[in-house]
């Protein structure tokens, strides 16, 4: 049994009178693929908008390697290891896809506006290394040809790649990935599905909200099912086909 | 130096381009807030001011060493930058343009009663010591900083911020502190600005740091692109010298200088030079001959 990199013990969060998340446990196991399923606004991107630090929990504990995260400001947690992409891409659009990525190495830099103005031997130094790792997490994702294109005239399957490749670049243990999916053709799926398989073999742990099922049930070693802001189902991709709770919450029940 | 110039030009034009220099040096800060970091400011001309009241009172009553009361004025600014900051950079867009304003008010409004500054009389017999010489040697040490800080860990940073908030947070950004940042050194090149005016004009006015003078910063800015230091610079050179060469059409003067702005947000709305960076310019140069090589080798 692996190490546990992320677990979330009793999690709720309301929002006025919408308990979007409720009593949520959940164990997240290192190196493993983990997916989180369910129905539209069953809270899925809450919890890593809780995770993520975007909201604070209103009870509950999540913890990172052990270390209780919540309260903290979301940058504060990417630089303890937690990296995310968006469901509705957020990237930064007139930027440059390299310097996109280079945004991701911020909290592994350290350069001020000072050092930006004097422009020491040390900081040129850093600025090289950050130019050859953000490449690099260019190279993984299959966009370095890219490099100098505006972000927001990329193709949407590119744009999506370009998020990951940002996330990575901030050299995550977990990385968090919202629909990484959405909108890509087949072929496109299928490329990506090896290249999280890539990241995976890099000894990062991967947690995804998916609705391809096919994507999913390929990918992950675990699943987890949500509905209505609870959590109705855990296990392997087999296990959660045969679910009749998850059967229920997607297809409805049988009225005999 | 400034003889080489004299011989060159006379005093009229001397001083326009003093002036547009001293606007120049202003705008890039506002554009360091504005157009890089994306943080909507309508109180610039009030840190103009605070540079301006500090150093001239620092000259008048301290006789203090010319740099060094423009210095002190681009600090004062600079502290009352991050403490007007610190509480309002939480806001976004309009509201913290609103919470701008007000400041600028308010700022304003304590100069206009403050015994020190002369209150509504002015503040004069402030010695003329910014030449053309020192404001351009300034406006090239901030253009050159500006250009620095476009390609570093920093500039990139704001830039995020300006793209996306939440993203920019999501990748490690401490956008509280960086924003801040941006916008003590806007400010404290306002005060810059603002301490060299006081000692080009001699005189200084509440009334000329009204909500007008940060609006028309607003303009230099956007008329050239807001985030593109050409365009800041096109933008402020444009504006401040089309009132000067307009003036031979006299009553009309404003008014084409209103229309001449109308047409050109029309014709380019998103500025003069939107999106230029010098940066970009000479990358896009590397790309193409990069593009050229790989589209040969897919072949």
């Amino acid at each position: 049994m692996s190490k546990t990199i992320l677990e979330l013990d009793n999690v709720t969060i309301r929002f006025g009178g919408l308990t979007a998340v409720d009593s949520v446990d959940m164990k997240v196991e290192e190196g493993t693929i983990r997916a989180l399923i369910g129905p539209n606004g069953a809270g899925k991107s809450t919890i890593f908008n809780l995770i993520t630090g975007i909201y604070p929990p209103t009870s509950g504990e999540i913890r990172f390697l052990g270390n209780r995260v919540n309260g903290l400001k979301p940058h504060v947690i990417t630089e303890m290891g937690i990296a995310r992409t968006f469901q509705n891409i957020r990237l930064f659009g007139e930027m440059t896809v390299l310097d996109n990525v280079k945004i991701g190495m911020h909290c592994r830099t350290c350069t001020g506006f000072l050092g930006a103005l004097i422009r020491s031997p040390k900081v040129k130094a850093e600025e090289r290394s950050i130019a050859e790792a953000s490449m690099e997490a260019l190279q993984l994702m299959e966009l370095d040809h890219k490099a100098d294109e505006l972000a927001m005239n990329l193709p949407y399957g590119e744009q999506r790649r370009l998020e990951i490749a940002r996330a990575l670049a901030s050299r995550p243990r977990l990385i968090l990935l919202d629909e990484p999916a959405a909108g890509m053709n087949p072929q496109e799926k299928q490329t990506l599905m090896s290249m999280i398989r890539k990241i995976q073999t890099m000894g990062l742990t991967i947690f995804l909200v998916e609705h391809d099922m096919k994507f999913v049930m390929n990918l992950s070693d675990r699943i987890a099912v949500l509905d209505y802001g609870r959590k109705i189902a855990a296990g392997s991709p087999v296990e959660i086909q045969r679910n009749p709770a998850v059967i229920a919450a997607y297809l409805g029940k049988e009225v005999v | 130096m400034d003889s080489f110039f004299s011989m060159f030009l006379n005093d009229y034009y001397i001083q326009v381009l003093t002036m547009l220099g001293i606007y120049l040096i202003g705008a890039l800060g506002l554009n360091l807030i504005t157009g890089v970091t994306g943080q909507l400011s309508f109180g610039h001309a009030a840190f103009l001011s605070i540079g301006a009241y500090t150093s001239a009172i620092l000259s008048i009553k301290l006789q203090m060493p010319f740099a060094l009361a423009i210095l002190a004025g681009g600090l004062m600014a600079g502290l009352w930058g991050v403490l007007l900051g610190y509480p309002t950079l939480r806001l976004t867009g309009d509201y913290l343009g609103i919470a701008t304003l007000g400041f600028g008010e308010i700022v304003r409004v304590v100069f206009l009663n403050m015994t020190i500054t002369g209150g509504a009389l002015g503040l004069a017999g402030i010695p003329r010591s910014a030449t053309l010489t020192v404001v351009l040697f300034i406006v090239i040490l901030t253009v050159w900083a500006m250009v620095r800080l476009e390609n570093s860990r920093f500039g990139r940073s704001l830039v995020a911020i300006r793209e996306d908030e939440i993203a920019a947070e999501a990748m490690g950004v401490n956008i509280t502190t960086t924003k801040i940042t941006a916008f003590a050194i806007g400010t404290f090149l306002a005060g810059i600005s603002g301490g060299l005016y006081a000692h080009l004009i001699q005189y200084l006015n509440p009334s000329d740091f009204g909500f007008i003078k940060s609006f028309e910063f607003l303009t230099f800015i956007v008329l050239g692109g807001l985030g593109s230091i050409p365009g800041v610079i096109l933008g402020t050179s444009v504006l401040t010298l089309a009132p000067e060469f307009l003036r031979f059409i006299a009553d009309y003067r404003m008014m084409v200088y209103g229309l001449l702005m109308v047409f050109m947000m029309i014709v380019r709305p998103r500025g003069l030079l939107g999106g230029v960076q010098l940066s970009r310019i000479f990358s896009k140069k590397k790309a193409q001959q990069t593009g050229t090589s790989a589209s040969g080798g897919a072949n």
